[in-house]
């Protein structure tokens, strides 16, 4: 019985990371974001507006990356590069994240 | 029954072994890592030094340049010569400074590397990853050891030396 225990609190002890992977390049380049965009020269408004845009989906980003990995129960997110260094097979909450942020940006789907 | 329940147990015990993530917040390594933060003081103090060395003489020539008048042409370019030789000995100063405190940062980066090693060695996690790797960390995870990393990494090494060669 004691076995059982030692395993058992093993088991508990070190419960699995749940991790989601998010490819935020994939997402930059469809969305054609950059965080080095620089901002335009003032007075052209139409570029200075859709910089504005590419800023504000940029700060987006990060809120929902987390709701994306909160609805999928997880503990982590990380690039699919970082994944496969870490030998990890994780699910993909890119087309997720993606989703949410065209739901949020509906102008530039 | 028993044999199922061991089984199920074993296997429960090692998956989570096998997938366990740690993570340390290391960007403020300069806050929370002593040799680190000695080692700014360092290089401020030795910054200052190199001024308080050169900056002097070459406040002293500039004003001597000053008083010159234009038909002194001569003695002019020998104090302009002088203070370029000066500036060029206190930016050499500089790049030294700038030579050790890369050695001395390279020093840290190595204890830091090994201070995460040891956390998740003794927890048996498959690693300890820096939170800037990540995209979001649960912050009911449990999983972080920026601390657990701090105290290892300064007791591993509390202090770092800034070698100048001189």
């Amino acid at each position: 019985m004691m076995v059982y225990g030692v395993l058992l609190a093993g088991a508990l002890a070190a419960a699995p990371t749940r991790v989601v992977i998010v490819d935020i390049e994939a997402i930059e380049a469809r969305f054609g974001l950059s965080s080095e965009t620089p901002a335009p020269i003032a007075g052209d408004s139409g570029a200075q507006a859709q910089w504005q845009r590419q800023s504000d989906m940029l700060d987006a980003l990060p809120q929902l990356i987390a709701a994306a990995a909160e609805k999928a129960n997880a503990d982590m997110a990380m690039r699919p590069a970082t994944a496969k260094r870490l030998g990890i097979a994780a699910d993909d909450a890119t087309m997720a994240v993606s989703m949410a942020l065209a739901e949020k940006f509906p102008e530039v789907r | 029954m028993r044999r199922l329940l061991a089984l199920a147990l074993f296997a429960m015990a090692n998956s989570a072994h096998a997938g366990h993530i740690l993570v340390a917040d290391l960007s403020e390594a300069y806050t929370h890592s002593t040799a680190l933060s000695g080692l700014l003081d360092a290089v401020d103090a030795e910054l200052a030094r190199i001024r308080t060395e050169y900056q002097p003489e070459i406040a002293k020539l500039q004003s001597q340049l000053r008083g010159l008048d234009k038909t002194q042409s001569a003695e002019r370019l020998r104090i302009a010569r002088e203070i370029h030789q000066i500036e060029s000995a206190a930016e050499a100063a500089e790049v030294r400074l700038i030579e050790a405190n890369q050695r001395a940062i390279a020093t840290v980066d190595a204890a830091i590397d090994a201070a995460k090693t040891a956390v998740a060695e003794a927890e048996s996690a498959l690693a300890l990853l820096d939170r800037n790797e990540l995209l979001y960390v649960s912050p009911d995870c449990g999983c972080d050891r920026t601390a657990a990393v701090f105290a290892d990494l300064n007791r591993r090494l509390p202090s770092v030396e800034l070698q100048i060669d001189r």
